[in-house]
């Protein structure tokens, strides 16, 4: 039952959020405004407990299997295993960060808001614990129309576009999964005469004997399609942009802490063990398409001058590393796409949350416009450097464990993807030290008179930096809960 | 006829007896149009309930050759009556607030439901075309119906041509089956084009009458007048074309065609049909989404999805069998009900002169919250969104669309049905960016009016233009349609169950 709960809670605080809206009636700011934040903000943080208590005390996996929509066979079951833990606890985290940041930015319709943020959550949950296949399409396709909403109404000034852009992207993705899905369904159905959407019977469908293998690759790409939409791989990655710089900030930090992770979870999840054959033949391609994501992200990145927009392409090449390590089929590669996706989600998360703060602040996100804001602003200054630091993925950081083990995996499969991925930490180092230098340091190139970040603001980031450092210095710890995934995801544990 | 006889058709036979009730409400009550619509909506409610109470239990049955009561007819006779209930409802402070609320509306309103209600339930050419004629004469009325304004009038008389012109093919089509077979029974017609025994004149037959289907469902390349209806009907009106007739017309096709090419796929007879729903489908989904694509006004842009919906939906018929059945009644129901609401917001936040367009969709959200709910959970459904009915709907279609492809009945219908079933993927996520943009604006802020504007008109006197209607009875229809939506979206269980024991009957 309390598997339950991470779905149950967001629900129940988005129709809370937006009740003590409505019965405030159309004034909406003040009390009935702070009613809502704080309802999301309890939401969130009951997420993280539940799921940090479940990490400290919990006998994985835990499941739950509730009847649902029997004529077809899908069942209401979801299942907790090392896998999905890890994500659920970023997920509690990020959605209290989400709520903070918005907490000075978003003053008009904010319980409609909030709704949106929590119900975001609730789909973003059900996608890391679904464990059938048809609750799995619905909750993945359940976190887009809130998420567009975010966008659309509360975003900066190409929002519209931006927000439209995201949704027809995603969907098409999406809906070529829910076609795969329902073909595999049919395959195992109408091969073992059982009808059913369960993860582990569907894992066991007898593919060779009934599918093509043209057929089962065309399935599994139906499947890598929805996800490599969200990861985003290159080619399929022309609305993270806009999306990202476009969104509300507490928007950017679930865009980039969570949705693009759900992607590379679906992979790890679904598109890999479900088509091994088909993934397996595929898996150079995909390796490829990470690197060219590595590369043409980091090159992005350079040319940028808008600081939200050089976040969100650096996003497409960190997220370049997933794509490879979880195609290198090695331990030690997706062990470093798991935490790459972790220490990217805290990373990178804090960063909007930062680009925002500032953007309150001085009403500009412009690199050629701001320049020594760490002599004005001390506190911004010192977590810009350390989250800047992250970003270029210093040694310390999770964002180096993520990245060496991919790299150490990568060249266990192909020398040259290795070597070509590690080209893009050298760009990184160029992007991040680049933005650091133009926001925070020299001569400030406008007088301005701004706040130092809140208290609130610096505890905030200050315990996404302390999560970020506890991964990088000791990935033990992270490694050993990922290694109580189910058998045959990741692999054993490594070095 | 037999007194269980009288009990399996008691829906129809109340129908009837309501159609005369209307007619004599109209000629002697005082207040003829609130009589008509108490008429109206208590003959409907009536059948309705009869359909379950009284005809259920005698289900499967035959009448004569003429109409065959079974569970087809009976989810089709649902989807029309309830349609048309909430379209009845919905029609009074519409039609009240513009001083045209008449009595013959509402038996017009009957006579459509009868036409329609015997087209789900015929099994012999007869019927067939006796319920269409039905159905569509009251149509080109109502269509008609407000005569004060020239749009309505022009889209009657376009509706009229073209209709009779379909209608026209259907029965010739009709007449060289019967000259071929010497039978009216739809089910020998089919069977003998299906086996291939009926020879070239056969085939001249069957194309005409998918002529007049294909025409009636407004599926492309027959799907032109649409738009122009759609426009100039009233809301209430476009909602009933765009509900009960197609959900009428698209119960014999999913009872004729979808036995014959379970039975006979990969045989060339089945095949050349499966090949020809497929290219229908197809293009009726690509024509009707850049219609809407590029349509400005709302009532249009709802008809172009309308074509794209239809299109989704013959989807589930080339797959077949009794699972290809239930997805298309599934997904019949399921975009009645959104579409259905759509109109029905359309109709509720339209001015006095006119029907809603965009500006008026503008901040919707703030001004009228209700409407701004069931529009957009109408909208979502239609994109197949979860939480909402159109969901499932869409992924019954696409389970329905490739179980064909990797059963052992594939062959050529798989390969047509996975063709399509990409093709729907992608034309839903284009259909996306029609929908979201009225979603969209419905939750921005209100548009600053030109000072010069407001000045002038409050030179003139004039206050704004006149409101749109509230009244309790219509808006407690729009919220159960939107309940209903999101109920059926989250909990498809039981009304999913209960279609598929149904086509199976």
């Amino acid at each position: 039952m309390i598997l339950a709960l991470f779905v149950a809670i967001p629900l129940v605080c988005a129709i809370a959020a937006w009740a003590v809206g409505r019965s405030a009636g159309p004034g909406h700011g003040g009390r009935s405004g702070l009613a809502s934040r704080i309802a999301t903000l309890v939401g969130s943080l009951a997420c993280l407990v539940l799921a940090a208590s479940l990490w400290l005390g919990g006998a994985l996996p835990v499941r739950l299997d509730q009847a649902w929509i029997a004529p077809i066979g899908a069942s209401f079951s979801l299942s907790l295993d090392g896998l999905s833990l890890p994500f659920l606890a970023l997920s509690g985290l990020l959605g209290a960060v989400a709520v903070i940041a918005s907490w000075k930015g978003i003053e008009e319709r904010v319980p409609f808001f909030h709704f949106n943020l929590s119900l975001t959550l609730a789909g973003i949950n059900g996608v890391f614990l679904a464990s059938d296949l048809f609750l799995f399409a619905f909750m993945w396709e359940l976190m887009l129309v809130p998420m567009f909403f975010v966008i659309d109404i509360w975003g900066h000034e190409g929002r519209h576009r931006a927000a439209v852009k995201f949704f027809i992207f995603t969907q098409a993705g999406g809906l070529l999964m829910i076609a795969a899905i329902a073909g595999l369904y049919a395959a195992h159905g109408s091969s073992t005469g059982e009808w059913s959407f369960a993860y582990d019977k569907l894992l066991r469908t007898p593919l060779s004997a009934t599918l093509s293998p043209t057929l089962q690759m065309l399935l599994m790409l139906g499947f890598f399609a929805g996800f490599a939409v969200k990861l985003p791989a290159f080619g399929l990655h022309a609305w993270l942009p806009d999306a990202h710089t476009e969104a509300p900030t507490a928007g950017s930090v679930l865009l980039a802490g969570l949705l693009l992770k759900t992607g590379g979870y679906g992979m790890l999840r679904f598109a890999i063990p479900l088509f091994p054959d088909a993934s397996r033949a595929f898996a150079p391609i995909a390796m490829w398409l990470g690197v060219a994501g590595i590369l043409w992200g980091g090159v992005m990145a350079l040319g940028q001058s808008d600081m939200k927009r050089l976040v969100a392409n650096s996003s497409v090449s960190h997220l370049g590393f997933v794509l490879v390590g979880i195609y290198s089929f090695d331990p030690a590669g997706r062990n470093g796409a798991v935490i790459q996706m972790l220490s990217h989600g805290l990373s990178t998360g804090a960063l909007f949350m930062l680009v925002g703060a500032l953007q309150d602040r001085i009403g500009t996100r412009d690199l050629g416009r701001m320049g020594g804001i760490a002599r004005a602003a001390p506190r911004l200054g010192a977590l810009g450097l350390v989250l800047t630091l992250a970003l270029l993925g210093l040694p310390g950081m999770g964002n180096f464990v993520g990245e060496l083990l991919v790299l150490f995996g990568a060249f266990r499969s192909s020398a040259a993807v290795a070597v070509l991925a590690g080209l893009g930490l050298v760009i990184a180092m160029a992007y991040a030290l680049r933005m650091f230098q133009l926001a925070f340091h020299g001569e400030a190139k406008e007088t301005r008179d701004f706040a130092d970040l809140s208290a609130m603001e610096t505890t905030t980031l200050g315990i996404l930096v302390a999560v970020l450092l506890w991964v990088g210095l000791y990935p033990r710890g992270v490694l050993a809960l990922i290694s109580l995934a189910l058998p045959g995801l990741i692999g054993g544990m490594t070095p | 006829m037999k007194p269980d006889d009288a009990f399996a058709a008691a829906p129809l036979i109340i129908l009837a007896l309501a159609c005369i009730a209307s007619l004599a409400a109209v000629s002697f009550a005082k207040r003829k149009a609130r009589a008509a619509f108490a008429v109206c909506a208590i003959g409907m409610a009536l059948a309705l309930a009869a359909a379950f109470a009284l005809s259920l239990p005698m289900m499967p049955r035959r009448i004569g050759d003429l109409l065959s009561m079974d569970g087809l007819s009976l989810v089709g006779t649902t989807i029309i009556l309830a349609s048309a209930l909430a379209i009845a409802i919905v029609s009074r402070p519409y039609l009240a607030r513009r001083e045209g609320e008449r009595g013959e509306y509402y038996a017009l309103l009957l006579f459509a439901s009868l036409g329609a209600s015997v087209l789900a339930a015929s099994s012999s050419m007869a019927t067939l075309f006796l319920g269409l004629e039905l159905l569509s004469v009251s149509l080109y009325a109502l269509v008609a119906y407000r005569r004060e304004r020239a749009e309505g009038g022009r889209a009657a008389f376009t509706y009229l041509i073209l209709a009779s012109v379909a209608s026209a093919f259907l029965f010739f089509g009709m007449a060289l089956a019967y000259y071929q077979t010497g039978s009216l029974e739809l089910q020998r017609i089919i069977g003998a084009a299906a086996d291939g025994s009926g020879g070239p004149l056969m085939i001249a037959a069957l194309a005409m009458m998918g002529v007049g289907f294909a025409f009636k469902l407004a599926v492309a390349p027959f799907h032109m007048w649409a738009l122009e209806v759609y426009e100039g009907a009233s809301a209430p009106v476009a909602a009933l074309i765009a509900t009960v007739s197609k959900a009428a017309m698209a119960i014999p096709l999913i009872r004729f065609l979808a036995p014959p090419i379970l039975a006979t796929s990969g045989g060339d007879g089945a095949s050349s049909f499966v090949w020809i729903i497929a290219i229908l489908s197809g293009a009726s989904m690509i024509a009707g989404n850049l219609l809407a694509l590029r349509e400005e006004r709302v009532k249009r842009m709802l008809a172009g999805s309308s074509i794209a919906q239809l299109g989704y939906i013959l989807v589930a018929l080339i797959a077949g069998g009794s699972y290809g059945a239930s997805s298309a009644l599934f997904y019949l129901a399921a975009y009645s009900l959104s579409t259905l609401g759509a109109f029905a917001c359309v109709a509720a936040i339209s001015p006095a002169d006119g029907d809603a367009s965009r500006s008026d969709f503008r901040a919707l959200a703030t001004k009228r919250p209700l409407a701004a709910a069931v529009m957009t959970v109408s909208l979502l459904s239609l994109a197949g969104m979860p939480l909402t009915a159109g969901f499932m709907g869409k992924f019954m279609l696409f389970s329905a669309g490739l179980g064909s492809g990797g059963s052992s009945a594939g062959g050529r219908a798989g390969t047509a049905t996975g063709i399509l079933a990409i093709l729907l993927a992608f034309n839903s996520a284009l259909s996306l960016f029609y929908y979201l943009r009225l979603l969209s604006l419905m939750y921005r802020g209100p548009a600053a009016e030109a000072p010069e504007a407001k000045k002038g008109r409050e030179a003139a006197g004039e206050s704004a233009r006149i409101g749109p209607s509230r009244s309790l009875l219509a808006g407690s229809i729009l919220a159960l349609i939107g309940l209903s939506i999101l109920v059926i979206g989250i909990v498809p269980g039981p009304l999913l169950g209960l279609i598929s024991s149904l086509a199976g009957r």
